[in-house]
């Protein structure tokens, strides 16, 4: 099977799309997950590559960010006692905002041949096609030659198909995970040292349930990344589900003891006592500190590979 | 080739803004649209009219014995015409070979959709978990996929099974869950009376 990957694969909750290499053809899978879809081009047959960006702020990123605003004005308005607790509701919008936005503005790119006209989906932002169409370009002129830009001369080709670079991924994911749980660590001592751990617990449950998601994609992408990296973005998926698992536990204790100390009388809202809330943080920030930090220096010494 | 557009609006891109060097803002929506022309769009579309055996010396093809063979099928050996050649992937077979598919290469390159029943019998097993009840029906179901489907073969990407055994675990799990629940709701209604 002499077949290789050309560009990172673009994948998402229920859909992931390649493109691959395949002797003089150029194989497109899109997948839904549950069945993939095939297409083959003739690298000599391929005419046009268009690509067209589109703005930063498409409808879906306003929008979460826009919910993300509104629920923290609702927050504001009526529990501001409790903005700690619900802020899980707004971060969550927030968080898929900001991962979004870091993508940088989407485009759409389309692959022209006599007979066909495909939208490649493997390639869903500027900073993807940046590297696609070169590559691409790279690859299809080594079969058909250049053309100049009137239109009317062929330059032969220069190079073969087999020398055509592949373009490797780069790993924002984990960039970005190993940065949240480095800075979740970070403002967990915060709270720690200004006597605030208990205004820490609702942001916890929401970077716990990130971390979560974040980590198993990352592991996802092992192939990409390194061993290393990926094994520690899966420690960060399991931790992150034990430790998810204490603190609702916790929480729900300390509920059921507030609701009861609340029937005998006497106890008001902000007299709630979270149990072990010193432990967990200080084994919370524990964690997260040598977990992120491994995980920097895992993508440090893997750096150099996914540079070229 | 007249047919290249802006990907936002539709409208038809200037021959004059091909092959720019970067993206040329449209003049309808102003997007930034790069479009990059190959030389085989400059390609004449050659017609399939075969050409007439002159002289008795040349070879014919199998199908069609008055006109001139300009390739032999990489499947069966036959001497083909422009009309009968059919390039697919490397190689040029037949419309018989390409008919009935010989060869691995073939099935590959006219494979053109497959479906995951791994995939979708993991998830059967998994997505209900926050619904109790409808796992009473999912189970058998996503059961029934992963055993059905076991040996498929994946002729393109292969698949390990990992998918299937794991549903197999997690489904005799909830066979199990299920099991004790009857039993514990059959007791509970013995011991009541």
């Amino acid at each position: 099977m002499n077949r290789r990957l050309l560009l990172p694969r673009e994948s998402g909750l229920f859909r992931y799309a390649e493109l691959w290499l395949d002797g003089a053809e150029i194989l497109y899978v899109n997948s839904s997950r549950f069945s993939e879809r095939y297409s083959r081009f003739q690298i000599s047959d391929i005419q046009a590559l268009v690509v067209t960006e589109f703005s930063l702020w498409n409808p879906l990123r306003s929008a979460s960010l826009g919910l993300s605003f509104f629920f923290t004005l609702l927050l504001l308005i009526l529990a501001p006692g409790a903005w700690a607790w619900w802020a899980v509701v707004p971060g969550i919008w927030l968080v898929f905002a900001l991962l979004d936005v870091a993508r940088g503005p989407r485009c759409r790119l389309v692959l022209h041949t006599a007979v066909s006209t495909v939208t490649i989906e493997a390639v869903r932002t500027m900073k993807q096609a940046n590297q696609a169409v070169p590559a691409l370009r790279a690859l299809i002129t080594s079969v058909q030659g250049e053309l100049s830009r009137d239109g009317m001369t062929i330059t032969a080709p220069i190079r073969s198909a087999g020398d055509v670079p592949v373009v490797k991924n780069t790993p924002l994911l984990q960039r970005v995970l190993f940065g949240m749980v480095v800075a979740h660590a970070g403002i967990l001592a915060v709270l720690f040292f200004a006597k605030q751990m208990e205004n820490g617990l609702g942001l916890s449950f929401t970077l716990l349930a990130a971390e979560i998601v974040m980590g198993i994609i990352a592991f996802n992408r092992r192939r990409e990344v390194g061993i290393w990296v990926a094994a520690l973005s899966m420690v960060i998926a399991i931790l992150a589900t034990v430790d998810a698992g204490v603190l609702g536990f916790s929480m729900t204790k300390s509920w059921i003891e507030f609701f009861r100390a609340v029937d005998r009388g006497g106890v008001r809202p902000e007299n709630i006592e979270w149990l072990w809330l010193r432990e967990q943080t200080v084994a919370r920030a524990i964690w997260h500190a040598v977990v992120g930090l491994s995980g920097w220096v895992a993508w440090l010494i893997n750096k150099e590979p996914d540079a070229q | 080739m007249g047919y290249v557009v802006c990907g936002g609006c539709a409208m038809q891109v200037q021959t004059a803004n091909w092959n720019a060097g970067g993206a040329i803002p449209c003049p309808v929506c102003a997007r930034g649209v790069e479009v990059v022309v190959f030389p085989a769009a400059m390609r004449p579309v050659a017609g399939a009219a075969p050409e007439a055996i002159v002289t008795g010396e040349e070879a014919s093809c199998y199908n069609h014995a008055a006109n001139r063979a300009v390739a032999a099928c990489d499947g069966c050996g036959r001497f083909l015409c422009t009309l009968c050649d059919i390039p697919v992937s490397n190689l040029r077979v037949c419309p018989s070979c390409f008919e009935a598919g010989k060869g691995g290469v073939l099935d590959q390159v006219r494979l053109t959709e497959r479906t995951n029943f791994d995939t979708i019998a993991l998830a059967l097993v998994t997505l209900p978990i926050p619904l109790c009840w409808l796992i009473i029906f999912t189970t058998p179901a996503a059961l029934y996929f992963a055993i059905k489907h076991w040996n498929d073969p994946s002729p393109l990407f292969p698949r390990g099974k990992w998918r299937q055994w794991l549903t197999v675990a997690i489904a005799i799990l909830q066979v199990i869950l299920i099991v004790s629940l009857v039993v514990f709701i059959v007791r509970m209604q013995g011991g009541n009376r």
